[in-house]
This record gives structure tokens, C-alpha cells and sequence, in this order.
């Protein structure tokens, strides 16, 4: 019997060690999450998927969508690296690092490279902060993306490396659900860079993008819902979310549609309000 | 003999961790493989599904936005699941009575197929007159009931 509570104990103890290693980072990050009370995650059931899921666009293929409308570039319209500082809960946090990776974007594509470099570091400090950052030095990815900072194609590719790596730094870590929150974050931020000019351009386009969108809207407020105990700041964001589906949802065009509404320039206009709105929250 | 019960408690969750990691590479390395099928097309989003199977048949569904990208192609990779699972793909979400089926593979277990969005269209045409409604498609899961263990399906979105 001794013997074989011995074995029982070995096989315990290696058990623990291999945990322990595997399990370092995350520990210290679980400490701090339990200390400040942020978002709650239940992870139950974390390797079980849902029964609803919903692939999770890159920021690349979201500007895509939209390039084809026509986005001029304006640095002003940029979330700004000096409110970096002052996203202190880890909401916010994930909400920016979504926003700031569309940005990064908004630069490459309108190959921008000082500034591409820039929200680039930004991106990094917020990687950081979340308890991300080490997606950056595997593979010296951040070194890779430095050198081709001006290198549009190549850009292209090394941030499809940097959404990999994050996601798979959620699903690993358990913390799958976090990455719909940054990617509410890219979207609404792309929705609002996009939004500019609206006016000035197809209105038949610019009503064929938005209702496309509305897609990801529906399934991005489904998954935030996921989450029981979110935090204030993120029930904001949702309201908001949730304000421009009703709206939308409440368009005239919307309810007699029959197939692919076409959406009035009021509309339109109303749209794109309230993704000001949202957007503003966010960022705040 | 409480200690004993303690330490066996102690040991399976241990050893369960120890299962689950290893699981996670199994799926890691399935998404590499799919990956390096794309050839010349471009990487553009994987959807990893993690299923347990179960006695009864289970269900899993993934939406897809495909008005992304002009054409998409979709790889599935069923090498990390030994079960049976069916997958199909629909022009509506589980919930609507009305969805068409435009793609089947009977068991991909063990298997890597593919499909891109202009073959889908191509079978979506029977049924509708404008195809370009077609804006978002939802990959469904059957796991076949059986006995109880971990499975996962990788699916790889090329353009």
C-alpha cells in the first residue's frame, strides 16, 4: 500500500512541476485579474467550442472590404497614442488593442510607414499590458515587422502572423472569448474610418458594405453577451452595439426589403452617427 | 484511504491537463498542415471547433462572412478527431427551416477536403436566381454519438 501511494505521490509531484511550467504566466495574470475584479471568464468549458461560432475577420480583410468604396487617409482621424495611458481596465484595454490594430492597418494600406511604426509600438506597449506581448518575440516577429514596416505585401503577411499568434495566445490560454471583444473594438474602428466622405460616395456601394457589415454586428454583440459579468465600460460598448442594430434593424428600407435592402442616404447618415457614438465610447 | 482518494483526484486532473495540452498541438499542427495546402492562395482566418463526443449526436455551426474577399476557399482538416463527423454546409443558420444544403462530406475523419465559395455559388444557383445574396455560409459539425473523447475539426479560409 505504501508503495504504491509513493507512485501516487511521484506521479503527483511531476504532474504539479509540469502544470507549474506550463502555467507560470498565466498565474501571475489570474492573480492580477482576481485583484481588480475585471472580466470574468468562465473556463468551464474553454476546449469545448460553442455551439454557435463565427470566423473572426483580420483588420486586413475588413479595410479590404472597404477599400473597393474608396477611404482617403487622414492621420487626424486615428485613435491617438496618447490616450494609450489612460485604458487602465483590461476592457478597455482589449477594446483598443482591436482599434489600434485597425489603425496599424489604415497605416500600411495608405502606406504611411513613420506612422505605421508608431501604432505599431502602441500596439506592442497594449500587447503588454494585456499580458500578450511574448506573441511579438516568438519568432522575432517584432524585429520581422520593423525591418518591413514599409513593405505593404509583407506587412500583409506579418500581421496575419500577429492575428495568429494572438488568437492562438487566447485559445490557449483559455481566453478565447477575449479576442470578440478586440474584435469589436477593430470593427467599430474600421466602421469609423470608413464612414468618412460617406456622402461624397456610391450610395448603392456604401449601403451593400453596411449591410454586409451588419453580419459581423449581429454575431460581435452575440458574443460579448457571453460574458455575465462584464464590466462598465464594456456594457457601454454593447448598449451602443446593440442602439445601432435596432436602429438598423428599425430602417424602413430595412423592413420592406426583400432581398438586399438599399439603405436612404438619412439612413445612411443615422448609420453613421452612431458609429461616431460607439466609437467615441470606446476610445474615451 | 481519503488520502488515497485525494491523491487519485489529484492525479487525473494533472493527467487531464497533460491530455488536453497535448490535444491543443494535435489541433496546432493540423491548422499548420492546412495552412501549407493553401499553395497560391492567400491565408485569410482558421476556425478551430473543439467538440466532446457524446452518446447522442451533437451539433456544432460556424458562420462565415464570405463578402469579404471575392472568393474564398475552404479547407477542412479532420485529423485530429477519430469520431464520425459529418460536415455540411448551408446558405442559412441551423434555426431556419428554409436553409438549402450546397456542400456534404460525409466523415472527415482522418481527412483534408476543400471547397471554395464559386462552387458553392455554382450549387446555390439551382435554388436562387441571385446568387450574390449569398453573403454568409454556415459550416455545421454532426458528431456522431460514440464513446466519450476529445475531437476538433480545423477549417482554413484561403482567398
Amino acid at each position: 500500500m505504501k508503495n504504491i501511494t509513493k507512485i501516487f505521490v511521484a506521479l503527483l509531484t511531476t504532474g504539479i512541476i509540469y502544470s507549474c511550467n506550463n502555467e507560470e504566466v498565466k498565474s501571475e495574470e489570474d492573480t492580477t485579474k482576481k485583484k481588480t475584479g475585471l472580466i470574468d471568464i468562465d473556463t468551464t468549458d474553454a476546449f469545448t467550442s460553442d455551439e454557435f461560432e463565427f470566423i473572426l475577420p483580420r483588420p486586413f480583410a475588413l479595410a479590404a472590404s472597404f477599400e473597393e468604396a474608396g477611404m482617403t487617409y487622414d492621420e487626424t482621424r486615428m485613435n491617438s497614442l496618447e490616450n494609450l495611458d489612460s485604458y487602465k481596465t483590461e476592457g478597455k484595454q482589449i477594446l483598443n488593442f482591436g482599434v489600434y490594430s485597425t489603425d496599424l492597418v489604415y497605416n500600411i494600406i495608405n502606406e504611411q510607414p513613420q506612422y505605421s511604426i508608431k501604432y505599431f509600438n502602441g500596439l506592442k506597449t497594449l500587447a503588454d499590458r494585456i499580458g500578450m506581448g511574448r506573441i511579438f518575440t516568438e519568432d522575432e516577429l517584432a524585429l520581422k515587422i520593423e525591418k518591413n514596416i514599409a513593405d505593404k505585401d509583407k506587412m500583409e503577411d506579418l500581421l496575419v502572423d500577429v492575428h495568429e499568434a494572438s488568437q492562438e495566445y487566447l485559445q490557449n490560454n483559455q481566453l478565447r472569448f477575449l479576442s470578440i471583444i478586440q474584435f469589436a473594438g477593430a470593427w467599430t474602428e474600421g466602421m469609423y474610418l470608413a464612414s468618412f466622405d460617406f456622402e461624397k460616395k456610391d450610395q448603392n456601394v456604401i449601403s451593400n458594405k453596411i449591410v454586409d457589415h451588419m453580419t459581423l454586428l449581429n454575431n460581435t454583440i452575440k458574443g460579448i453577451k457571453l460574458y455575465e459579468d462584464r464590466d462598465e465600460d464594456l456594457q457601454k460598448v454593447l448598449d451602443g452595439l446593440i442602439d445601432i442594430q435596432s436602429a438598423y434593424n428599425n430602417y424602413e428600407s430595412v423592413k420592406s426589403a426583400e432581398g438586399m435592402p438599399k439603405l436612404t442616404s438619412d439612413e445612411i447618415n443615422t448609420f453613421k452617427n452612431k458609429i461616431h457614438e460607439v466609437r467615441s465610447l470606446i476610445i474615451s | 484511504m481519503k488520502f488515497l482518494q485525494i491523491i487519485l483526484i489529484c492525479f487525473t486532473f494533472a493527467f487531464s491537463s497533460l491530455a488536453q495540452d497535448s490535444f491543443i498541438d494535435k489541433m496546432n499542427e493540423a491548422k499548420k498542415t492546412t495552412k501549407e495546402e493553401l499553395g497560391d492562395l492567400k491565408f485569410d482566418g482558421s476556425k478551430s471547433t473543439y467538440f466532446q463526443v457524446r452518446e447522442e449526436v451533437s451539433y456544432k455551426e460556424v458562420e462565415v462572412a464570405i463578402f469579404l474577399r471575392k472568393n474564398y476557399h475552404l479547407f477542412f482538416n479532420g485529423n485530429p478527431t477519430s469520431a464520425k463527423v459529418t460536415v455540411r454546409i448551408y446558405d442559412k443558420p441551423a434555426n431556419n427551416p428554409n436553409r438549402i444544403m450546397l456542400w456534404e462530406v460525409k466523415n472527415i475523419s482522418g481527412k483534408q477536403k476543400s471547397v471554395s465559395v464559386e462552387e458553392l455559388k455554382k450549387m446555390y444557383a439551382y435554388y436562387v436566381e441571385n446568387v450574390d445574396n449569398l453573403r454568409s455560409i454556415f459550416v455545421d459539425y454532426e458528431i456522431q454519438k460514440g464513446k466519450p473523447e476529445r475531437g476538433g475539426v480545423v477549417m482554413v479560409l484561403g482567398y
